[in-house]
C-alpha cells in the first residue's frame, strides 16, 4: 500500500566569493548526477552563469532559472541548484535547509578561505549538512591546496576526499559551452575525473 | 521570503511527509529523522486542501507532520491486527 519512491536528492551549491569555481561545479556535479538519474540543474545565481553556458553548447543536462525550476522540479530525480554568490541570510536559510547536501567550494587562497569560513559560521545556526570542496586547485609544486586541505580538516570541518584541479580546459568547456569531459583537450579527461570523484562521493 | 522558497517547497512535495522542521531546544541533541537510519523517507499523496490543513494545524500544535502520520498509520495497523 505505502509504495517507497526513490529518494529525491537536492544539492546546492554555495559561497561568499565568487570566481570560485560554483557554477563550473554547479555544473559538472549535475552532469555527473545525471549519468545516475534524470536531473534538473537550477541556475539561481543571477549572473545566470550556467544558462549562459548551456545557451551555447550542448549540455546534457537541463538548465532552468529558479522561477522554470518550480514548474519542472517534480519531473526529475535529482536537482542541483546553482546559488548567488554572497546569498542573502533569508536564501541561505532557504538554501542551506532546504537541501540535502549544501556544497561550499573554495579556492585555495586566504581570501576563499575567509569567506567559506564566514560562511560556516553563518550555517552554524542553521539545519544544514554542507560539505567543503577545494576548487582551483594550482599544479605541484604549488602547494597551496595541501596546505588548505589541512588547514579544513584541523578546523574541524567537512570537506570532499577529491578537489578540483586548476585546468584551462574548464574555461574552454564553458566558452564552448559543454561540460569538460566533452571538450577536445588533452586536459579533458583529468578535469572531469575531478568531478567524477567528487561525485562518487556524493552518490557513488 | 526567498526567491527559492517555491522552488523548495514544490521539490519537496514530492514527500508529503515533509522531513523534521528544526527542532525545539529541548530535543536538539535528537538525531534527526533524515539521518535516522531507523527511518525511511516516502513519498504520499494527499489532496492539496487537506495537506494545508494538516501543515497548520501541525504547525499551530507545534508537532511533525511525520509524526502525525505515524501515529495514524500505526493507530490504523493494530485496528486492522485486532480485528
Amino acid at each position: 500500500m505505502f509504495k517507497h519512491l526513490d529518494v529525491q536528492m537536492i544539492i546546492t551549491v554555495a559561497s561568499f566569493k565568487g570566481g570560485v569555481g560554483k557554477s563550473t561545479t554547479a555544473l559538472h556535479l549535475a552532469v555527473y548526477l545525471q549519468t545516475k538519474a534524470e536531473t534538473l540543474l537550477v541556475d539561481g545565481d543571477l549572473n545566470r552563469s550556467a544558462l549562459d553556458w548551456a545557451s551555447r553548447g550542448a549540455l546534457p543536462v537541463k538548465v532552468v532559472d529558479e522561477k522554470q525550476g518550480v514548474k519542472f522540479a517534480r519531473q526529475f530525480e535529482h536537482i542541483v541548484i546553482d546559488t548567488p554568490a554572497r546569498p542573502n541570510p533569508e536564501d541561505l536559510k532557504t538554501i542551506a535547509e532546504g537541501c540535502d547536501l549544501l556544497v561550499l567550494p573554495t579556492s585555495p587562497d586566504a581570501l576563499a578561505i575567509r569567506a567559506t569560513l564566514q560562511m560556516v559560521d553563518a550555517l552554524h545556526s542553521l539545519q544544514s549538512n554542507y560539505k567543503i570542496l577545494l576548487t582551483v586547485i594550482p599544479p605541484k609544486p604549488n602547494r597551496s591546496g595541501d596546505e588548505a586541505r589541512l588547514a579544513i580538516q584541523k578546523a574541524g570541518l567537512p570537506i570532499f576526499q577529491g578537489g578540483i584541479r586548476r585546468l584551462a580546459v574548464f574555461q574552454k568547456a564553458a566558452l564552448e559551452g559543454i561540460s569538460v569531459g566533452q571538450v577536445n583537450d588533452p586536459y579533458s579527461k583529468a578535469a572531469w575525473q575531478c568531478y567524477q570523484q567528487v561525485g562518487r562521493e556524493i552518490l557513488p | 521570503m526567498s526567491r527559492f522558497d517555491d522552488l523548495f517547497n514544490v521539490a519537496k512535495g514530492k514527500d508529503a511527509t515533509t522531513p523534521t522542521p528544526p527542532d525545539n531546544l529541548s530535543s536538539s541533541e535528537k538525531l534527526s529523522k533524515s539521518k535516522d537510519p531507523n527511518y525511511v523517507r516516502t513519498t504520499i499523496y494527499l489532496p492539496r486542501e487537506l495537506h494545508r490543513k494538516l501543515k497548520t494545524q501541525a504547525t499551530m500544535d507545534g508537532e511533525e507532520m511525520s509524526e502525525i502520520i505515524e501515529q495514524l498509520v500505526d493507530h490504523w495497523l493494530s485496528k486492522r491486527s485486532d480485528a
